[in-house]
């Protein structure tokens, strides 16, 4: 029979760092942190600010970057802000709205160090914590509120301490209730135990590692801003809303390339012309102005991976044969404008043969059907980052032929810069941590949504460089069990996990030859070759876009 | 002084005494030792009051119980160079007092004064164990004994309230107190009284409360109840969570089930059931 503490050991943040110290909030601990007004919490690599006036949000996300051969050591804004959208929920009938804010607090918990080793692996894969809060909250239904209305209050201090705050997970067979029998002279008293929530919202942010994607090899961050929820009493419905909100314009900067002739020096500190590009240094000499640029608004594109892509990733750094988008992927929409909603996975939706693709055999359009697993839905990921742009030379190069499509090279399936990554399933890889949830919980269904099994997800385009991650459930909403939202996380791409390797491979790209030089020393041009197919003038995608025309065969 | 009070034969009472806090300081500020007091403590009592008045309206019930459920937990460190003291006690404890006396002196003059007193020593005691330890660290070693002691939980305090000039319903939340309730305990902040002074004819049948310390009455809650008569009826809890059944001498009544096809108490379900006997005091 769990009280507050107990309960608060299964988060994510109490086990990296299980003495971590809080702030007490609401009932009748008085105004502790009243007067604390949004100050940034710097931690080793990320930086944050919240505000206790505004609970419910998290702002100015940022990352310090080390020097990589592609950039230099730099901070970047990850995110302008996140928030936690009020929680809807429904018990026997009646609405409520679960308001994330200070009124409801109980406490604060802040750290910036602890881990989380390789056992238990039930719930939190190993991490090592940076700067990271825990916001618990806790409601209940005010029995004293108006007939026929619910009203939330704050859940009493007194009551997190008792071990029955929360039925247990499996709970024995409860007692026979007593009966409830009062003579003349005696007053019987009844006490009502309220409908009660609690919820905590993790703010956890870790340090890099190597095991975000398939083989190890890319080095990414993840920041981990779950909620969990539970219950007293069984719930009818949940629906939780998260918004992800990237800045408009990237922040990142890369080394300025030298002037190319005839034109005027640039200056470091101008402002940025915030419509034009960013130019990249590269692994490799060349006509510095001759280099792949970075455009400076954000773009968001979505994937699904292929299921049968395992073998593909294993050969990603294969110089002879690249991951072409049409083996790894199954579908794909780039530069998905705002207001853009997909269902991304649900127990509705049952595995088996699946939508059509469009693949590019080198002669024409093939159409070949799509096996999917169990409660996938429509996109596996999504990515928001500022698109690349090939050198120069090579748009000009083919600056007669638009199809090209040199000036918004999109990163798959990793991302060389700036890029922000989720993933709510990956394909069906040999990596436990890249498996999805059962009924027991997550890491431990190849291949399945990285979503509890009750839970359906739309993903919404709030705008070209944020989404809103909005789940629901109807079923599964038992009393003392944790409900996770967003447990699989995101993290931002840093570099490649072994830099000899990725050098390695930019440079022997034998399938780049029939450019101009500045193709060899280019990501912008391996990505536009993974995705493109072309001959003679003649440009297909090897993976044709969601709901793109099919183009003729090739003459 | 003449009062309609004079005319009141019984006070319904319904109190509930409750301390909850945490104190952490330095009670020796010359020295290096820090005092913690931890205090979780409900203390509720329902009693009839009978009149018995004199020069002033005055009631009274001399055998009346409190119902008691707590914990306590108070450690004193003290360090001085190389040496630290830990001395500690703890107790959880449930149970009935000892009747005491409780009295009420109306005082019907320009600011309607009134008196309760539980008195401290003539009752509301509750016999209870107290786990306590002792530790003395020196650079020698570590020293520990713990062991269980006999102890006292005790109840008592005089309460000054105001009372209206024509009879009704007196809250006690307002009520000052002269001592804390508690030996001991911290009286700013940390302990609050509720309840009600009602001028009731009967008792209520049912009372519904929430579950937590402070048992907030449930009002406009609707129950359903089996009557002697063998006929269940509805009832609805008053404003302060009490439902009045005219009840004959003989026969039992049985609350059946809360109903819950309203806002909000259909986001309840029933917790703890107790009893108060409220003898008749004619």
């Amino acid at each position: 029979m769990p009280n507050l503490d107990a309960l608060l050991k299964d988060t994510m943040l109490l086990t990296a760092a299980p003495g971590a110290p809080f702030q007490e909030f609401g009932g009748d601990a008085g105004d502790a942190g009243t007067s604390e007004a949004a100050s940034p919490s710097v931690g080793a690599r990320w930086t944050w600010t919240h505000d206790l006036s505004n609970a419910g949000r998290v702002t100015n996300l940022t990352y310090d970057l080390q020097d990589t051969p592609w950039y230099a050591a730099q901070t970047v804004t990850v995110l302008d802000e996140l928030v936690w959208h009020p929680i809807e929920l429904v018990h026997r009938g009646m609405p409520m709205t679960l308001e994330l804010s200070k009124e409801f607090l109980l406490r604060k918990y802040e750290a910036s160090r602890g881990s989380i080793n390789e056992e238990p692996f039930r719930y939190w894969i190993p991490a090592s914590i940076d700067e990271s809060m825990m916001l618990v909250f806790g409601f209940q239904v005010n029995l004293r509120g108006p007939a026929g209305a619910i009203t939330l209050e704050p859940i009493p201090r007194d009551v997190l301490a008792w071990d029955d705050f929360m039925p247990p997970a499996n709970p024995p067979t409860p007692p026979k209730p007593p009966v409830m029998k009062v003579k003349r002279t005696e007053t019987g008293t009844l006490r009502l135990t309220p409908l009660r929530v609690l919820v905590c919202a993790e703010f956890v942010c870790c340090t890099e590692r190597n095991d975000y994607t398939p083989g190890n090899m890319a080095r990414t961050s993840r920041f981990r801003p779950h909620l969990m929820l539970m219950s007293n009493r069984p719930l009818d419905k949940m629906a939780a809303k998260i918004s992800i909100r990237r800045p408009a314009m990237t922040t990142m900067a890369h080394q300025m390339p030298e002037p190319s002739p005839g034109e005027p020096p640039h200056d470091p500190h101008a402002p940025h012309d915030h419509h034009g590009a960013h130019a990249m240094s590269t692994p490799t000499r060349g006509l510095a102005y001759d280099q792949d640029e970075m455009v400076h608004e954000m773009a968001t594109g979505m994937w699904s991976d292929s299921n049968t892509a395992a073998v593909y990733w294993r050969k990603i750094a294969n110089v002879t044969f690249p991951p072409l988008w049409s083996s790894i992927f199954s579908r794909v929409s780039t530069d998905l404008p705002a207001g853009t909603s997909f269902l991304m996975a649900s127990p509705d939706l049952k595995g088996g043969d699946g939508f059509n693709t469009n693949i590019w055999s080198g002669h024409e359009y093939r159409t070949e059907q799509q096996q999917l697993m169990n409660r996938q839905g429509y996109f596996d990921n999504i990515h928001v980052a500022p698109p690349m742009r090939a050198p120069k030379s090579i748009r000009d190069f083919v600056k007669n032929s638009p199809l090209y499509k040199l000036d918004t090279i999109a990163m798959a399936p990793f991302c060389i810069h700036d890029c922000l990554h989720m993933h709510w399933r990956w394909l069906p890889a040999e990596e436990k941590w890249l498996w999805g949830w059962d009924e027991t919980g997550p890491y431990k269904a190849q291949g399945e949504p990285h979503i509890p099994v009750n839970q359906h997800l739309r993903v919404e385009l709030e705008s070209t460089h944020a989404f809103a991650y909005c789940v629901r459930a109807d079923t599964g909403l038992e009393a003392g069990h944790w409900q996770y939202i967003l447990h699989e996380g995101l993290a931002y791409g840093n570099t490649a996990d072994k830099e000899w390797l990725a050098k390695f491979m930019l440079g022997g790209m034998q399938f780049l030859d029939n450019w101009p030089s500045a193709a060899k020393t280019s990501w912008a041009m391996f990505y536009w070759f993974i995705r493109y197919w072309h001959l003679n003038g003649v440009v297909r995608e090897r993976l044709l876009e969601d709901g793109a025309p099919v183009l003729p065969p090739y003459p | 002084m003449p009062s309609p009070w004079f005319d009141v034969p019984f006070l319904f009472c319904r109190l509930r005494i409750v301390a909850s806090y945490t104190v952490r300081k330095n009670t020796m500020p010359s020295y290096d030792s820090l005092t913690t007091r931890d205090v979780e403590v409900a203390v509720s009592g329902a009693f009839r009051l009978q009149a018995a008045h004199g020069l002033q309206p005055y009631f009274r019930n001399e055998q009346v119980s409190l119902r008691v459920r707590g914990r306590t937990r108070g450690e004193f460190v003290l360090i001085e160079r190389d040496t630290k003291v830990t001395k500690g006690a703890t107790a959880k404890f449930a149970g009935t007092t000892t009747a005491g006396l409780v009295t009420l002196t109306l005082h019907p003059d320009d600011k309607n004064e009134a008196q309760m007193e539980l008195p401290s020593g003539q009752g509301f005691t509750l016999p209870i164990k107290s786990h306590v330890w002792e530790t003395l660290s020196y650079p020698g070693g570590t020293r520990t004994t713990r062991g269980t002691v006999d102890d006292e939980f005790s109840i008592g305090d005089f309460l000054t309230l105001t009372f209206p000039e024509k009879p009704g319903e007196v809250r006690l939340d307002k009520a000052k107190a002269l001592t804390g309730f508690f030996p001991e305990c911290e009286t700013e902040g940390g302990v609050r009284l509720t309840g009600l002074l009602r001028l009731t004819a009967d008792i209520p049948a049912f009372h519904l409360a929430d579950d937590t310390l402070d048992a907030n009455p449930i009002p406009h809650c609707r129950v359903r109840v089996l009557c002697p008569d063998g006929v269940e009826r509805e009832y609805e809890s008053d404003d302060a969570g009490d439902i009045f059944i005219p009840r004959a001498d003989k026969g039992v009544y049985t609350l059946v089930e809360v109903l819950h096809d309203r806002a909000p108490q259909s986001a309840a379900v029933p917790g703890a059931w107790s009893v108060d006997v409220i003898p008749d005091m004619a």
